[in-house]
């Protein structure tokens, strides 16, 4: 029995993995907190994850019927994030281990993503691709065992989610836009405008998202507030296409070139309605088998970090009391 | 009532053991800015030489600042965790009455009563209270301040009725103000009662204090400071491989 803990960015999550069998998911979401500032403000997300955690824990053993002396092991994410928001969480996860005398293993956040994949209902298993597409992040990587990750491809700049978000932003809807951003393209026409693609070059396998924000800007700005107002969802939807399309050609062009037939999402992008329609004609028509797993376990969410937690040992004694946090690092180290 | 106390709030933690009547063991350390690496084998180092398993601890006492945010926070999240999972009461309290209680122990104190608590709160200011002293306890006469240590000496000197002890890391960061203010009588530099002891958490005499979820939901730090949205740059968590 694991308790996991996920304390990197602005949702204060715990949860309660038993084998295969996922007893509690709990996320405590704090966008509303953020929203008047436009986006994350970390010293805000650490305030509040130490309001919330004991509180989403002790949520996360109820719900699952469980006490906490039956928990054998503590899973945390220690990298990486947020590193005030980060503390909380692996301060917590040590004294809970060391009340409880379980063990602690500290998780990356990007293997957390990946391994929500092998949760129910439709575990999925390596090799695949995996795509993780976020506020926070963007990366592609070959996952040919549950241990040995490749590195693909990543942003350069900009978060694929980020880059909704601020197109949202520019477009005058509330943050986080992404949802909302794509509530509006619906009724849009996508070829109404173009904007660029970053990086779109043959074999190219990075991603890019500052310029075609750039050009959203300047396109609102030269466009005309009349213009603006009466076509704002063809706008909408021919900015959200270039970021889904970017999405959408380069994962594509990897699992070929990789000869790779199943391709796996994760992050909060993969809700987005036009990346899951395209990606998903796509992959049919070219015999790829697409796992997309349910928008809870997409987010960010404790239970993917005790789906990971399964494949690493506890780290040893004395270490794991000294267990740290940092901002940066990604899969296995 | 085998009691353990924590304080993160400074850069130099302290740890203490113990029950109303005494001390039984206490660490102190310099953390710097390593809180989260640094606590925990403290923890077990203490618990370890008196040969105390963490399930014989009835009580958790915890520094609450106002001091380094980072710091606290480790701090606090320890204690609230060891609660919720020991089922053991918790008892936040201020790092800077704790502070105060130190120095109220200073020799040829007699006739003054009056002291002041200060913790450096960085960017050019200071965390400060002051405090009086009866018997054995302090209570305290002020607000707390966070004002840059100019300020601070010319509202303590204002505020109090006559001249005061003055120790912490405050005082330490800006030695040429406070200690050439005539009002304010510095602990020396060397003396250990600028740091904060762990030990002054400790739960009192007759503390009747039961476990309580909601109580221990409560236990947060003393900011005093706002979060400062302006000046913190907001989330971008580029590139994460590396
Ligand atoms: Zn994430």
């Amino acid at each position: 029995m694991i308790l996991a803990i996920e304390t990197s960015c602005d949702d204060t999550c715990a949860a309660i993995l038993d084998g295969d069998n996922l007893l509690a998911n709990i996320v405590s979401s704090q966008t509303r907190f953020h929203a008047r500032y436009g986006g994350v403000v970390p010293e805000v997300a650490s305030r509040r994850h130490l309001e919330l955690i004991n509180l989403v824990v002790a949520e996360a053993l109820t719900v699952a019927g469980v006490e906490l002396g039956q928990i054998r092991r503590l899973a945390v994410t220690t990298r990486p994030g947020l590193i005030g928001a980060l503390l909380v969480g692996v301060a917590t996860a040590k004294a809970i281990a060391f009340a409880c005398g379980a063990g602690l293993v500290g998780v990356s956040h990007l293997e957390g993503h990946i391994a929500a994949n092998y949760l129910q209902p439709e575990p999925a298993s390596p090799p695949f691709l995996c795509l993780i597409a976020s506020g926070g992040h963007t990366s592609m990587i070959y996952v040919a065992a549950e241990r040995d990750f490749r590195l693909i491809g990543r942003t350069l700049d900009d978060a694929a989610g980020e880059a909704l978000d601020k197109g949202a932003r520019l477009l005058g809807l509330d943050y986080p836009g992404g949802a909302a951003l794509d509530a509006l393209a619906s009724s849009g026409d996508p070829a109404f405008a173009s904007f660029p693609i970053g990086l779109d070059r043959a074999g190219n396998f990075d991603f890019s998202f500052s310029g075609v924000k750039t050009a959203l800007y300047y396109y609102l700005r030269d466009a005309g507030a009349e213009m603006v107002q009466r076509r704002r969802a063809d706008i909408a939807a021919s900015y959200q296409k270039a970021v889904i399309s970017a999405l959408v050609k380069k994962v594509i062009a990897a699992a070929r070139s990789l000869n790779c037939s199943q391709i796996c999402l994760a992050g909060g992008v993969s809700a987005n309605t036009v990346l899951r329609r395209r990606l998903g004609q796509e992959c049919t028509s070219r015999g790829i088998s697409l796992r997309i797993p349910p928008p809870e376990l997409c987010t960010d969410n404790a239970a993917m970090i005790a789906s990971a937690a399964r494949f690493l040992p506890d780290a040893p004694h004395p270490e794991w009391l000294s267990m740290g946090a940092r901002a940066t690092g990604g899969l296995l180290v | 009532m085998l009691a353990l106390a924590i304080d993160t709030a400074t850069e130099i933690c302290s740890i203490a053991l113990g029950n109303s009547e005494n001390v039984i063991g206490s660490i102190s350390f310099e953390a710097g800015r390593s809180h989260l690496e640094m606590l925990f084998p403290a923890v077990e180092q203490l618990l370890g030489r008196q040969n105390i398993d963490a399930r014989r601890l009835e009580f958790i006492a915890v520094g609450t600042g106002p001091g380094n945010f980072s710091g606290l926070r480790v701090g606090i999240a320890t204690c609230r965790a060891l609660s919720q999972s020991l089922g053991i009461p918790l008892q936040g309290s201020s790092s800077l009455a704790a502070l105060a209680a130190g120095a109220a122990g200073s020799p040829g104190l007699q006739g003054q009563p009056l002291l002041m608590a200060a913790i450096n709160a960085r960017r050019g200011q200071v965390f400060a209270q002051i405090y009086r002293k009866h018997n054995r306890k302090v209570t305290p006469l002020s607000e707390i301040y966070c004002l840059d240590p100019g300020d601070l000496v010319e509202v303590v000197t204002k505020a109090a009725s006559g001249p005061m002890v003055a120790a912490g890391d405050g005082v330490l960061a800006y030695p040429e103000i406070f200690y050439s203010a005539p009002a304010i009588q510095a602990l020396p530099p060397q003396d250990k009662r600028h740091q904060v002891q762990a030990a002054h958490h400790l739960p009192e005499a007759g503390c009747k204090k039961k476990y309580s979820p909601q109580d221990l939901m409560e236990v947060l730090p003393e900011y005093v400071r706002e979060p400062d949205a302006d000046k913190t740059v907001l989330l971008r968590k580029r590139q994460p491989w590396q």
